[in-house]
């Protein structure tokens, strides 16, 4: 079922409609003008020719009187080649003396250009002539024509030969710009109901490809690449809005019990109660707070904050702020630190996603582990890695992991909103790179190469 | 302090009011962009929390405005999602501090507090911090507290120079981050609290009073 658009106005079948009715007014002009050219021409040499004759034969008259011209009369109306020449040589009051018409027609003797119908005896058919009459001197008349039968063939032909033109263009240029139209309309419908599935709902939607690489192909993979794009927010959208009600649901009726237990209780000391509600709410706070950064980075609005900086001095900072809280937990945390790694980056940024790493990897590793932090140069990168000794994160699950509130199932329960990879992600792609996952059986390993500055 | 609120969001400005006039200020509040600014040119106010997205007249211009008309009172600055939002910017067009919403009250609070203090005229010459029997000798980078030398590292003296330039004020985790490090953001966990207990494991020894208080719900506060 081929899907046209079902509006019955179409802008493509109105321009092809317009352009063949202006085809066909241009070729009526076109043809109409030879037409009467032609015909005027045709008639033009018919009374030269008529001329020439009469001329003559009065010029016989003239020189050798009523005989000489009677039997000029009879050798041009008997000449096959004369078969359309009509003469009449009559007495003045109109009885025939020569010549192949049988009776003088009712026409004016002025040797004006005349057309009439008239009877022809010879092959007893009723003609359309054209003809001069005179009166010659001493009062007898003198009439040369010519049948204009063939001059009327030529012009029906030319008659039809133009209709024939006008109607097959009406036919075939009508059928064609259909063909045409129904394949764009088909397209353009293609896209149409692309576009109004999408609107109701169906986001896996796209536009089919023909594979012709044409303007229209082109057209569809850059709906398709918007559709995806679309696809993809609104399907994150969901996720966090999901994981939004379900992880601050939890936070939220916690700190609403907390807040009633101390209404019920006016009298009592509720300072506990009330820090209880205040770390509830901060938690919600962190996580807001985070979702914004994240909204905020994928906006590309930090875009304009990104400078020339030394990475090494924002990871030894990460380190050393982090450092007091891996020996709280009796880790080690060793950083092979290359000094000036400069690159082009957000330094706020940067600094968050770095503390997030390693947020994470204190909070994951277990105490006596182990987590190396190096900066290294190799060729034209930069790379940071982080790797320590904790349960690490299965291929599988990685994809998950950078996902907004990707939140894996070893994390249910531990505190932190899921954000910290998914902000990280974010962060790397604002750096034009990403954050790579490497293969280890002793815990995870996390780097992220970065593309040296050199000014 | 008589505080001047820009903020043409009532339930932020009713908020504020509330909040403010619990801790002892006094507020106006403005709506628009047009009146702040000749509120903020012609009042009598300590300190203007100005938002940056306002009807009329937006808070970047209002501040330059001021800052051009020699009107130095100090501004906190309060951003939304939704621009641009640069801190740089702010800071640039002569904010003294700058907030990114959604914030927490009490850190609003510390920086006001914070920038009151910065904008109270301060000794250049100084070359020691005192509070109580605690000093810190800003030359020789030493502390002791009472005849008690205590061996700091470059880190932990910063921080501790920083909350005795606000002793006696809240400071929060955030703002300690920024004074310190020099970033932005809000930490993670629990990374600055660890900083914290170790220095405080340092200066207030067993038996001393206290001098590092943690406030429940917003930060730390250096006794005066």
């Amino acid at each position: 079922m081929t899907t046209l658009p079902h509006s019955g106005k179409s802008a493509i079948r109105r321009l092809f409609a317009l352009h063949i009715i202006a085809s066909l007014l241009a070729s009526a002009v076109v043809l109409g003008a030879v037409y009467v050219g032609t015909m005027r021409l045709l008639e033009n040499q018919t009374a030269q020719a008529v001329d020439a004759e009469l001329n003559g034969l009065v010029r016989d008259y003239i020189d050798g009187g009523q005989f000489a011209l009677r039997s000029a009369i009879a050798e041009r109306s008997t000449s096959r080649s004369s078969a359309d020449s009509l003469y009449l040589y009559a007495t003045a009051d109109g009885h025939p003396i020569a010549g192949n018409l049988s009776s003088w027609p009712d026409v004016p003797m002025d040797g004006t250009w005349q057309t009439i119908r008239l009877m022809r005896t010879d092959i007893d058919k009723n003609v359309l002539v054209g003809l001069r009459a005179i009166t010659l001197p001493g009062g007898a008349r003198l009439m040369v024509g010519r049948d204009l039968r063939s001059q009327r063939e030529f012009r029906d032909i030319l008659k039809y030969a133009s209709w024939a033109l006008l109607g097959s263009f009406l036919v075939f240029g009508s059928l064609g710009g259909l063909f045409v139209s129904r394949s764009i309309l088909k397209r353009v419908g293609e896209i149409q109901q692309a576009a109004t599935e999408t609107a109701r709902g169906d986001l896996s939607r796209r536009v089919p490809l023909r594979g012709t690489g044409d303007e229209f192909d082109r057209l569809a993979e850059a709906l398709n690449d918007m559709l995806s794009k679309n696809e993809t927010l609104v399907t994150e959208l969901q996720m966090v809005t999901d994981s939004l009600s379900h992880d601050l649901r939890t936070p939220l009726a916690r700190l609403r019990n907390t807040l009633e237990t101390a209404l019920a209780n006016p009298d009592a000391d509720n300072s506990d109660i009330i820090a209880e509600a205040l770390s509830e709410a901060d938690y919600v706070h962190q996580v807001f707070t985070e979702l914004l950064d994240i909204a905020r980075v994928e906006a590309n609005l930090a875009q304009s904050q990104i400078e020339p900086l030394d990475l090494s001095k924002i990871v030894s900072d990460t380190v050393e702020l982090y450092t007091p809280l891996a020996e709280e937990k009796d880790q080690t945390l060793n950083a092979r630190i290359t000094d000036k790694a400069m690159i082009e980056g957000h330094k706020q940024f940067l600094a968050r996603a770095i503390s997030n790493l390693l947020d994470n990897a204190i909070k994951f590793t277990p105490s006596g582990g182990k987590i190396d932090v190096s900066l290294t140069e190799n060729d034209d990168k930069i790379v940071l890695t982080i790797a320590d000794t904790g349960p690490g994160i299965i291929a599988t699950d990685w994809p998950k992991a950078l996902q907004r509130m990707g939140r894996l199932d070893r994390e249910r329960g531990s505190p932190g909103a899921g954000l910290g990879l998914s902000l990280v992600a974010k962060v790397a792609a604002l750096h034009g790179t990403e954050v790579q996952r490497q293969e280890s059986d002793k815990g995870l390993i996390i780097s992220i190469p970065f593309a040296r500055f050199s000014g | 302090m008589r505080i001047l609120i820009i903020e043409d969001d009532a339930s932020t400005a009713g908020f504020l009011e509330k909040g403010l006039g619990e801790a002892g200020h006094s507020t106006t509040w403005v709506k628009t962009g047009v009146e702040g600014l000749s509120h903020a040119l012609d009042g009598p106010y300590d300190v203007i929390i100005l938002d940056r997205m306002l009807p009329e007249l937006d808070g970047i211009s209002i501040l330059k405005t001021m800052r051009s008309n020699k009107v130095q009172t100090p501004v906190l600055l309060l951003s939304a999602l939704g621009q641009t939002d640069h801190r740089v910017e702010g800071l640039r067009a002569g904010a003294d501090d700058y907030l990114t919403k959604p914030f927490v009250f009490s850190e609003l609070l510390a920086r006001l507090e914070a920038i009151m203090r910065r904008s109270a005229p301060v000794s250049e010459d100084e070359t020691t911090l005192q509070v109580q029997d605690l000093t810190l000798d800003l030359m020789t980078r030493t502390a002791t507290r009472g005849t008690r030398r205590i061996e700091l590292q470059p880190r932990e003296f910063q921080i501790l120079e920083y909350l005795m330039r606000t002793a006696g004020r809240i400071v929060t985790r955030t703002m300690l981050l920024e004074n310190v490090w020099d970033y932005h953001f809000d930490p993670q966990t629990n990374v600055i609290d660890v900083h914290i207990s170790r220095l405080r494991k340092k200066i207030d020894a067993p038996g001393e009073t206290p001098l590092i208080q943690t406030v429940r719900g917003a930060g730390y506060r250096m006794v005066k």
